[in-house]
């Protein structure tokens, strides 16, 4: 026996008043009748047995106190322990991940989570009064619901306060969470209780022992849109889709991926998919305008006429930013026209990127002549083999095979055949490339005194950016024209790249993509006190009827943003302008609903208590109390507790 | 209690009770002993020693044997009121007591004034002396005094005060009982006992409506009025009910007893104004009929 709220037995005290009050109560009022015998010959009818009529007299004080006992022990929470079982310490772990909102079975309409929720209520009711329970969810940041208790009621609290997620779980999280609340425990259990997307528990039960898994649901067949992502092809001067759908389930699938941007339909993409087939695809569309593409997965219709349908809808709908067109003007700067030609063919090659109209080559002697207005009225300016002694103040600079005079670099000497040995991959300057194939006829590395490195040889650094106070700069110091590979290929997406970071503004402030949960923040600083988010779950014709809208003050330029749970379109606004971003699935674990073999064949052996153990009895005990309190009244107005 | 209001209401029952008997008893009644009237009763065989007054000569003359001619013996009617002064007497709101007593002397009066005499005996464990030979208005100021100075106590012992009357009382009359009928030993064998010298017994059953419906509830100590004698008792609705049924079965036993032997009944709440119930009585001829 035990009490869940001691503090509950306080209310004993009632049974004081309680005997006070019977005493007084049994202090009967003298009345004077004139024939008392009429009285008399009326209770004469009930003459009891010595005993029985003193039990009789102690009928109601004992009833009365039985009464208070109910209710103090509803009140102290009383639970009956069966000794005899084995005392155990068990952790249930419910998978709260996305999966988990998928269908539980092909006919049972319930999702997954629902079923769980209903697993978890049930051990709770069922367990043994000697074990203690507690409850963590395992979503995307591994939560304790309820910490051990015996107490049935507080686990039914814990497991009301399970709430279903988008995200993607962190079971192995939530499992160390598990273990490190069992510490010290007698007889420490874990019990997942979940779908185990993407066959973790079998991992799980290799490392810890004590883990137990309840699986829930059966296999649900499921298609899943895994990327979606819209990619500016500058050269063609066009838009790449970039398109991966997964089969998840054991069937072949006949479906169509309907492609849309802003609302308007624009491809239709019919798919057969085997079963485990992933379908990766580029399509091509040409997209003047910025806004959202939605990829959205259309089912068959089913005998019914009615839309088909999959295991899980949340990843049958995947969005994705589509950069607004932009063309920048170039300032080439070049010795003669050998030198100039191939560089002015790269930017030709990068289309619309380069606006021809607005941009100019000039010469060295030419470029004494520019104002500083003028050099920065240009997005870029490019010089090649040669560099002035000075650089403007203000302005975007890019030097080839030159150092410019005003940085804070020194020219360490020329270095032959120099072998690439480091590159920033993180840097988006080198996004696309493999600088590492990169084989110039001769490098100039150089030591600095500020900047960041982006590519270096052995010779020291060659690829160098700077940040300073109203103008970037970017170093790459070897011959570009002595490697025709790098010229024509890697130079144009470097190039884009060098236009990409020093008008970042212009390029992506966010990650194309987030996960359900993960955290937005920017990736370069901005100059705002704060900026404005709002997001869109589904497609509305209307940007005012945001889902929800944020103001978010920033920090060293930077803002955090973590209410992402919700998959959908979510847009940032700043004083420069608008920058989007999609938060999507594309979670190959979430989107199988597959139900692993489970190799723990057993039986859960989680004993169980009979009706009363281990239960909480103060519905019980108040409704024995409703009933004596019952009783007692009709045997008092009956007469039997005079 | 017996003031001059009291007196004149008196006055007025005499009054309406010499109309109502006028036409029924001519102020006197005949005795059941034979005697020298002139309402011819039976016949009898002469004996020696008769008075040859009062042979029946047409007799002998058609069969020549002598017959005495028996006459009805006029005497004077006696009224005996016999008032209950027991403990439980003293119940109610004015109680029982005062009521009765009203009632005794307004029977009284008409008695004295309209017959021709009155007993006033009181009774409690036995029979008291009382006040008797009560003859014409004269008396009636003797009477309120008596009256006035009785108290209601100790216990009810009907049959023994009934018993002594009957010995002591040997003419036959006109008993009225003026009670509230509690009497652990009972009543019927009592009342028997006035019916015995033939009497013509009248029971007005006095009643508080508090008895009969008594205001009480929840754990009591009931005491008896009369002996002291008590019972804890919880008093719920049910036993309430129970009572009310049992005290009206008691007013229907004893109703359905007078009924059976010959005995006037009548109910008297206490709420009803004396003289109402004395003309009730009256009008209803039960009293002196």
């Amino acid at each position: 026996m035990s009490f869940a709220a001691i503090a509950g037995l306080w209310l004993a005290v009632i049974t004081i008043p309680i005997g006070i009050l019977y005493i007084l109560k049994i202090k009967r009022h003298r009345r004077v009748v004139p024939y008392l015998k009429l009285w008399a010959d009326l209770v004469a009818d009930k003459q009891f047995t010595t005993l029985f009529q003193r039990l009789q007299r102690l009928l109601s004080l004992l009833l009365q106190l039985l009464i208070a006992l109910c209710l103090v022990f509803a009140f102290a929470s009383l639970t009956l322990s069966d000794s005899y079982l084995k005392e155990e310490s068990i952790v249930i772990v419910v998978d709260a991940s996305a999966s988990m909102q998928g269908r539980a079975t092909d006919e049972d309409e319930r999702s997954r989570f629902e079923v769980a929720v209903e697993s978890v209520r049930d051990l709770c009711e069922g367990r043994s009064a000697e074990d203690e329970f507690a409850i963590v969810a395992a979503g995307a940041q591994p939560e304790v619901l309820q910490g051990f208790t015996r107490s049935t009621l507080r686990l039914r609290e814990g497991a009301d306060r399970l709430e279903p997620s988008k995200t993607s779980g962190d079971l192995s999280g939530a499992v160390e969470l598990a273990e490190d609340l069992l510490q010290g425990k007698k007889n420490p259990r874990i019990l997942i209780v979940g779908d185990a997307a993407g066959g973790q528990v079998a991992e799980l039960q290799k490392q810890h022992e004590n883990l137990r898994w309840i699986p829930i649901g059966e296999t649900v067949d499921n298609i899943s849109i895994r990327r979606f992502q819209v990619r500016r092809n500058f050269a063609l001067d066009t838009d790449y889709l970039l398109l991966s759908v997964a089969n998840e389930g054991e069937a072949k699938a006949e479906i169509e991926i309907e492609v849309s941007v802003e609302g308007r339909t624009r491809k239709v993409l019919p798919m057969t998919l085997e079963s485990g087939e992933v379908r990766s695809d580029t399509h091509t569309l040409t997209l003047q305008r910025g806004g959202f593409a939605k990829a959205e997965v259309v089912h068959p219709k089913d005998e019914n006429g009615k839309p088909g349908r999959d295991g899980l809808a949340l990843d049958d709908i995947a969005y994705a930013s589509v950069p607004t067109r932009r063309s920048f003007s170039v300032l080439l700067v070049a010795r003669n026209e050998a030198e100039e030609e191939p560089f002015r063919a790269s930017m030709s090659a990068l289309g619309g990127l380069v606006n021809a109209e607005q941009s100019l080559i000039k010469r060295p002697e030419e470029w004494a002549q520019l104002s500083a207005d003028e050099v920065d009225a240009f997005d870029l300016v490019m010089f090649v083999n040669w560099a002035p002694k000075t650089l403007p103040r203000k302005g975007r600079f890019l030097a080839v095979n030159a150092l410019p005079g005003g940085l804070p670099a020194k020219l360490r000497g020329v270095e032959q055949s120099p072998r690439i040995r480091d590159i920033d991959k993180d840097h988006s300057i080198n996004r696309f490339l493999e600088a590492k194939t990169i084989n110039p006829a001769e490098a100039r590395p150089v030591d600095l005194t500020g900047g960041d490195v982006i590519i270096s040889t052995m010779g020291g650094p060659v690829g160098v950016v700077f940040r300073e106070t109203g103008r970037q700069s970017v170093y790459l110091g070897f011959d570009a024209l002595s490697d025709l590979f790098f010229l024509k290929v890697a130079f144009p997406i470097m190039l884009r790249n060098v236009l990409g970071w020093m008008h970042e503004e212009e390029s992506q402030l966010l990650e194309p993509t987030y996960r359900p949960g993960e955290v937005i923040r920017p990736r370069f600083t901005l100059p705002d006190e704060s900026v404005d988010v709002a997001w869109f779950h589904e497609w509305v014709a209307d940007e005012a009827t945001a889902k929800g809208t944020d103001k978010l003050k920033l920090t060293d330029g930077k803002f955090y943003f973590g209410d992402t749970a919700e998959p959908g379109r979510y847009v940032v606004r700043t004083s420069s302008g608008e920058f989007r971003t999609a938060v999507n699935l594309f979670d190959a674990a979430e989107s199988d609903l597959r139900i692993p073999e489970s190799e723990d064949e057993q039986e859960l052996d989680i004993e169980r208590s009979g009706f009363l153990f281990g239960r909480d009895l103060w519905p019980l005990l108040m409704l024995v109390a409703a009933v004596l309190w019952l009783l007692e009244w009709g045997l008092y107005h009956r007469r039997l507790t005079e | 209690m017996f003031d001059r209001e009291f007196l004149r209401k008196l006055e007025y029952l005499d009054v309406v009770a010499r109309k109502i008997l006028s036409g029924r008893i001519k102020a006197d009644r005949l005795s059941a002993r034979r005697g020298t009237s002139v309402e011819f009763e039976d016949y009898r065989s002469y004996s020696v020693g008769d008075d040859l007054r009062f042979l029946d000569w047409n007799i002998y003359g058609r069969f020549e044997e002598f017959f005495l001619k028996l006459y009805k013996e006029e005497e004077n009617l006696r009224l005996s009121v016999m008032l209950d002064r027991s403990g439980s007497m003293a119940f109610g709101q004015p109680d029982k007591f005062y009521f009765a007593r009203q009632v005794a002397a307004a029977v009284a009066y008409i008695g004295m004034s309209n017959l021709d005499d009155a007993n006033l005996l009181p009774f409690g464990p036995d029979l008291d002396d009382g006040m008797g030979r009560l003859r014409g208005k004269g008396k009636v100021w003797h009477m309120f005094d008596f009256l006035g100075g009785l108290e209601a106590r100790e216990e009810t012992d009907m049959r023994r005060s009934f018993k002594r009357f009957i010995t002591k009382e040997r003419r036959r009359g006109i008993v009225v009982v003026i009670s509230d009928l509690y009497d652990r030993e009972g009543i019927r064998a009592a009342l028997r006992y006035l019916r015995s010298r033939r009497n013509e017994v009248y029971v007005i059953h006095v009643m508080d409506r508090e008895e009969a419906d008594p205001p009480l509830r929840g754990d009591l100590r009931l005491v008896d009025s009369e002996t002291a004698g008590f019972k804890d008792i919880t008093v719920t609705d049910a036993l309430r009910k129970r009572y009310k049924d049992a005290f009206a079965a008691h007013g229907k036993m004893v109703e359905s007893f007078c009924l059976g032997n010959d005995i006037g009944y009548a109910q008297a709440f206490t709420d009803i104004p004396f003289d109402a119930l004395v003309l009730r009585i009256l009008k209803r001829g039960g009293l002196v009929a």
